[in-house]
């Protein structure tokens, strides 16, 4: 039975001429070496962020004072000794609208040999190949 | 593998690794890493702390719905505000903000009212 034998190269060079890499904290615009954009590529992923948001919608109903009676003054001082704060009755609702959350997962890409553009905070590699 | 950092409104935003010349950049020492002078301002040759600007991001009939911070000027995209904004907070006419209200903050008049 025949055997193939594929032939085995004697010097094994790699085909990647550069790396270049690093992370931005915002969008804009970032210089890097020269490289030939036809035999280059970029990658990239995002970097994390966090914050806090609130909800929108709309409130609605009425609360009214019931009981209590309001403070009087008393030889110079606010006093509720002859009564007491008012207690609030009713119901107040809350709608909610639309929900305004949205995440974005940023990139970069070549704009020409010497820049990249990013599209906000991210790693990056660009890769050069020979 | 040489460092070079980039910067925005004058403040780092981006480094980037590389053994060649990089244009409109800075080049760091080698004891010096990204990471000390990330998002700092360069000023006569120094790092030092940039100032977080807060502003707000979305707001929704007249209240604030998202606050944010950067030190990159030009990354405000709303009115500027205090780091005490929080989201329901007021927007008021004049440009100011007010927390908001609550029964407990109202005001007890001399004469027994309340406000």
């Amino acid at each position: 039975m025949a055997v193939n034998v594929f032939p085995v190269p004697s010097v094994s060079t790699s085909p990647i001429k550069s790396i270049q890499r690093g992370s931005a904290s915002s969008a804009g615009s970032i210089t890097i070496s020269s490289v030939v954009t036809k035999k280059t590529f970029v990658r990239g992923f995002s970097n994390g962020s966090a914050g806090s948001a609130g909800a929108t919608g709309t409130d609605s109903g009425t609360l009214s004072p019931s009981g209590g009676n309001d403070p009087k003054r008393e030889g110079g001082t606010l006093t509720t000794s002859r009564g007491g704060m008012p207690s609030y009755v009713g119901t107040r609702t809350f709608a909610a609208g639309a929900t305004d959350l949205t995440s974005a997962e940023f990139g970069v890409y070549l704009v020409d040999s010497t820049t990249i553009t990013v599209t906000g905070a991210c790693y990056y590699e660009i890769i050069e190949y020979i | 593998m040489a460092n070079w950092i980039q910067l925005k409104d004058g403040v780092a935003f981006a480094h980037i690794e590389s053994e060649n010349l990089v244009d409109n950049s800075i080049l760091l020492d080698d004891n010096i890493k990204w990471q000390d002078v990330m998002s700092k301002k360069y000023e006569n040759g120094n790092w030092v702390e940039a100032p977080l600007i807060y502003f707000v991001e979305e707001s929704f009939e007249g209240k604030v719905m998202r606050v944010n911070s950067t030190v990159f000027s030009s990354d405000v995209t709303g009115p500027i505000c205090n780091s005490e904004v929080k989201p329901y907070w007021v927007m008021e006419k004049d440009g100011s903000f007010s927390p908001p209200v609550s029964i407990a903050d109202a005001t007890i008049y001399d004469e027994g009212r309340f406000a």
